[in-house]
This record gives C-alpha cells, structure tokens and sequence, in this order.
C-alpha cells in the first residue's frame, strides 16, 4: 500500500510516501508525476521518510522522474532515504546519481543555491 | 544419542499461495518475520532488507510469467534455515524464462531489468531449474548466514 502527500514550497513540490512503492504501487503516483511533468515544476523533492520498502518498479519510476525533470531543466532529490531502500540506492549506486539529503529542509536549501530551472 | 538424534533438524515452511502481486506481500511477511529472527540471532541489520529485497524480484518474476491457458496459478513458496543456510524457493507451473548466469551490467539510471541484479546481488545462489516431467519451474535463492543458528537457545 502506497500513500502519498503532496505540498508546494516556492518552485518545489515536496512529495512524501508512505508505505510501499513497487510493482503493486508504482503506478498509483504516475497520474499525479505527469501533472506535475506536464506543469513543469521544476523541482520535486520525494521525502521518503516513511516509505518502508521500494522494489524495481519504485525504482524505475523515480529514476524515470529525476530523468524528466532534468530534461526540462530542474531536478529529483530525495530526503529521509533509510532502511530498505537505502539498501537497494545503495546497490544501485542511485545514490551517486541522484541528490540525497538527510532532511527536506536541506534538500529545500540546495535548491535555493542552485540555478533557477530553464524555461 | 545417535548421529541423526544429534544432527539439528532444519526449520522448513511452505506456503501455497495464488499467482498474484497482492500475495507476495502475505509471504514476504513471513520471510520477514524469519529474517528478523535471524537478525536476533546475529545477522546483520541489512540482512532482511538485503532479503526481502531479493525475494520481492523473484516473486515479481515469476507473476510476470503468467502460463498461456492457465487462468488460476498458484506459487508453492518454500522457505528452509538450515545451520548455515537460509534457502527460498519458489515453484510455479507458469511460463519458463531464462535466467542469466551473468551478473547484468549494472546502468543506475535504467527504469527496468534491475530485478536480477538486486537478486543476484543480495543473494549467494541463485538457480532455476525450468519444469520437466511434472515438476514445477523452480527458482532457489540461497544465502549465507554467518552467525545465525537457526535453534540456539541464546538468541533474543
């Protein structure tokens, strides 16, 4: 089971999880990844605090995300990554290609050092 | 007391359950359960997740496999701990695939085929073993436990 909040700060839309994003969840959070795509936001932060396990499909649809907002320009980050899907970033060396941090507010931060998303 | 009163017995549970993604999570509990006991038992903290992990690919695998004609499947699930082993074994009468010996390339930014490689990865062993003369496919995961005795008294 998968649940999920959504909640807007300035040009970033913060994502939290909760439960399971895999091959039974993944595509309940596709409708609300391509409003967001088709919107242009230019940053999403997914805050997976409370998201206990993550399996390939989970993978696949944040690795398609980061890949979509980069290609118009923001970026992917991810806040609170622990327990089993830290394992599986880990083994996927995900966390090499994808920006983690240890609180929202400090994925928050380095956006606000970044360079504004292109149009 | 003979040899084979000695010999510790292993621990052995099957569950038969339909082909579906929604039963995986009724038998992961159970994986979950004895990878948390293993745990007491001095495994590391990564091991269940390292588990479960592989064990949630193999059972995606196999429901992805659905048997042309066959309308209602089941998956016997067989999880064994032995004293130096804990072994997972899913049988099911679905369609054959092939299972690469090769660990695949790993691309971290690739949106599928990453189920073998977390398999492969988190696991000592694996094997399947396609269906002939009336035996089901069968994928066998083992692992290796380093500390763990599956009846030790001491554990937490």
């Amino acid at each position: 089971m998968l649940e999920f909040t959504q909640e807007t700060r300035g040009n970033s839309v913060i994502i939290s999880l909760k439960g399971q994003l895999d091959a039974i969840t993944a595509g309940t959070i596709k409708p609300t990844i391509e409003e967001l795509i088709s919107a242009r936001t230019p940053y999403i932060i997914l805050n997976l605090i409370d998201l206990s396990l993550i399996d390939s499909s989970g993978v696949g649809a944040i690795v398609s995300l980061f890949k979509r907002t980069r290609a118009q320009g923001g970026d992917t980050k991810i806040a609170h990554l622990n327990k089993q899907p830290r394992e599986v970033f880990h083994l996927l060396r995900l966390d090499k290609a994808i920006s983690i941090f240890d609180s929202v507010d400090q994925a928050l931060e380095s956006i606000k050092s970044s360079p504004p998303a292109t149009e | 007391m003979s040899n084979a009163m000695k010999r510790k017995r292993n621990n052995r549970i099957s569950i038969l359950v339909p082909c579906k993604l929604a039963s995986r999570d009724i038998v992961g509990a159970l994986v979950r359960h004895i990878c948390t006991r293993l745990e007491e038992c001095g495994e590391p903290e990564e091991f269940g997740y390292q588990v479960i992990s592989a064990f949630n690919e193999a059972f995606n695998n196999l429901t992805s496999h659905g048997g042309e004609g066959i309308t209602e499947r089941d998956i016997l699930v067989i999880v064994e701990v032995t004293e130096g082993q804990l072994i997972i074994e899913l049988q099911d009468d679905g369609d054959t695939f092939n299972l690469s010996e090769e660990m695949p390339a790993l691309d971290p930014l690739s949106e599928s085929g990453m189920g073998l490689y977390i398999m492969r990865s988190f696991m000592n062993e694996l094997d399947y073993k396609p269906s002939s003369e009336g035996r089901a496919n069968a994928l066998r995961m083992t692992r290796d436990l380093k500390h763990a005795r599956p009846d030790e008294s001491q554990c937490s």
